[in-house]
């Protein structure tokens, strides 16, 4: 899979580019406006991450351009702004999501997958985990091919994690994924734990292993065994 | 003290002051006229008598003599002319009234005579009395006209500086618009709107500077921030670092998480304030509301809440529908947050007001503060203090009215819309 980032903060794209590296996308940089132009004319990416405010031009403009070119490419905008416009506008525009800095690099993660899944593969959309089977469009999750019934945040949670495996996933980070920018610390990290716990019960309950680890004081992983 | 009450103190004060110098004076200039024309009087009767005597050498008679006594006396040597003032007895009044002399002598048929023309002189007493009355009749009509012609003319000219204070007193400096004045016609109050209008225009651009400026701060804290925590999150991916610096790292990345969401809400509280939300529509609230119950209902039943909602059905309201996201989210969220195990949350909605209430803990918050930023009452160790500002001032945006209140250990927050 191969990602564009456009993003002028090198420091910031540097962090970036590694953990998706990690994550086994290739990745490319473009620094302005100007070089994201001519990447995006010479090479069909499966995703483009999209920092709006670029110093030489309006990140937008880079939308319309990929939207003329009908590509499957998938658009992710990121922005420091968080304007309501902007995002509105921007996913007028045709892109497929809008994540504000700063942003944890898991959820930048989820969102990626969750794009390309939606472009890329038109008729079989499915996930495959060893004995996990999700099926994001009717969000149905089958362990052994048995539906095990999920809570709505069970869910979310099962699909973050599948989405980052070996990936550290702290708790900062799920709680956002979960319930965005409403929820203050301290409270939330019982719930994800109480949360991980059901999780981690249903799945085994139905034979699954147990991949859900916990990763004293920072967070948790699903491990690939 | 209003001006039309001053101004006519002055104007009385100097009134008096000069009335009752102009009485003395008025007075003194009236009596020496009076005392003039009478010693001329006296002179002229002088005159008359001599006149006789010179033509006549003989005493004239008493009839000649217009209004007063004539006494004469005979005398050896001849006398200079004294004239004196006098008091004789007025048998009529029996009293002893103010008379003025003439005295000279003259010859008649060979003999030297003092004569003595005596007049009535004025009163001092009736001189004085009719001249107060007058001038304080005077005195009194032109206080009156004053009075009135001062309370007239203030009305009228002042009208200007009042409908100046009236636009000065509706002016919201939040409301981004900028303040007009009509010409009056008047130098110095025109002056004075020019003046106010310069400095409305300066306020107005250090104002929205200063906005902006905050605005522009946080944003830019922004990609810092974000740097800082995607680094952190990768350093925490290395399971190869002692625990102890583990640790370390990852309470560094939780305080820059605080800093994340410190920095987002003053920024949402600073874009609430410029108005940025300005897209209202009619929301369906009672079920924004149940959509909000359910996405924290697991936390609800996490903490084995017991939630009891009586929502009205079909009640819209006016609002932006990311604010009004954000006001049930918080309201809701505290609810919980400051709740006890096994507790209670009820959310009550009619056609025109929201109640949440929540037990807690027995401590009544002091109403004025919880809203406030940074408030002692809110801030903890895992709580920005911004949550209940927040909603207050997208309140203050739609002029909704919210208030907190504890009773029946029952904290309750409700909005009336």
């Amino acid at each position: 899979m191969k990602i564009l980032l456009v993003e002028d903060e090198s420091l910031l794209a540097d962090t970036i580019i590694t953990f998706l590296q990690k994550e086994g996308f290739v990745c490319e940089i473009a620094k302005n406006y100007f070089e994201a132009e001519a990447n995006v004319s010479l090479f069909e990416y499966d995703c483009v991450l999209i920092d709006i405010g670029l110093p030489d031009g309006n990140g937008l403009h880079l939308i319309n351009q990929l939207k003329k070119q009908n590509t499957k490419t998938g658009i992710i905008i990121i922005s420091a702004k968080n304007s309501l416009e902007d995002k509105i506008l921007g996913l007028d525009l045709g892109a497929d999501d809008y994540l504000a800095k700063p942003f944890h690099l898991a959820e930048l993660n989820s969102r990626i997958k969750s794009v390309i899944r939606r472009r890329n593969f038109s008729g079989n959309t499915e996930i495959e985990f060893n004995e996990i089977t999700i099926n994001p469009e009717q969000q149905e999750v089958k362990v052994f091919n048995q539906t095990i019934v999920l809570t709505k945040k069970e869910y979310d949670l099962l699909l973050f994690f599948i989405s980052n495996i070996n990936r550290l996933l702290t708790k900062e980070s799920i709680a956002e994924h979960l319930w965005g920018d409403h929820i203050s610390q301290a409270d939330s990290f019982d719930f994800i734990y109480s949360h991980i716990k059901n999780l981690r019960k249903k799945l085994v309950e139905k034979g699954c292993h147990d991949y859900l680890k916990t990763i004293y004081g920072s967070g948790y992983k699903f491990m690939k065994l | 003290m209003k001006l039309v009450t001053k101004t006519s103190l002055y104007y009385l004060v100097i009134l008096i002051l000069f009335f009752s110098l102009g009485s003395i004076l008025f007075y003194i200039s009236v009596n020496k006229i009076l005392n003039e024309e009478l010693n001329e009087q006296l002179y002229t009767e002088k005159d008359k008598f001599l006149n006789y005597v010179s033509k006549n050498d003989e005493i004239p008679p008493l009839s000649s003599l217009t209004d007063g006594y004539l006494s004469l006396s005979k005398i050896n040597k001849k006398i200079d002319d004294v004239l004196k003032d006098t008091l004789m007895l007025e048998k009529a009044e029996d009293e002893l009234l103010p008379y003025k002399q003439l005295a000279f002598s003259t010859e008649i048929k060979k003999q030297l005579y003092e004569i003595r023309i005596t007049k009535p002189s004025v009163e001092k007493d009736d001189l004085l009395e009719s001249i107060l009355n007058s001038l304080g009749i005077l005195f009194l009509l032109l206080i009156i006209v004053l009075f009135i012609v001062n309370r007239w003319l203030t009305k009228i000219l002042w009208k200007s500086f009042y409908v100046t204070l009236n636009n000065l007193n509706k002016y919201d400096l939040r409301a981004h618009t900028s303040i007009t004045f009509s010409a009056t016609g008047i130098y110095e109050f025109d002056q004075l709107n020019l003046e106010v209008k310069r400095m409305i225009e300066k306020i107005n651009l250090h104002y929205s500077n200063l906005k902006d400026f905050s605005e522009n701060a946080s944003h830019e804290i922004q990609t810092p921030l974000a740097i800082i925590q995607n680094k952190l999150e990768l350093i925490l991916e290395n399971d190869n670092l002692p625990a102890i610096e583990l640790k370390k790292i990852h309470e560094i990345y939780e305080t820059t998480n605080r800093l994340t969401k410190l920095n987002k809400s003053l920024l949402m509280l600073s874009k609430i304030d410029n108005q940025q939300f300005g897209d209202v529509e009619l929301i369906l609230f009672d079920e924004l509301v149940e959509q909000k119950l359910l996405f924290f209902e697991d936390m609800i039943g996490f903490r084995k809440l017991n939630l009891e909602k009586n929502l009205v059905r079909d009640s819209y309201i006016k609002i932006n529908i990311y604010l009004a996201d954000v006001l049930l989210s918080n309201l809701i969220t505290n609810a919980i947050k400051h709740n006890i195990e096994g507790g209670k949350i009820a959310v009550i909605l009619t056609k025109n007001k929201i109640e949440i209430s929540n037990s807690g803990l027995p401590k009544t918050l002091i109403s004025s503060k919880i809203f406030e930023r940074f408030s002692k009452e809110n801030t903890s160790h895992d709580s920005i203090g911004l949550g209940l500002a927040i909603v207050k001032q997208i309140c203050t945006s739609y002029q909704f009215k919210i208030n907190y209140s504890y009773s029946k250990n029952l904290h309750t927050f409700s909005i009336e819309f």
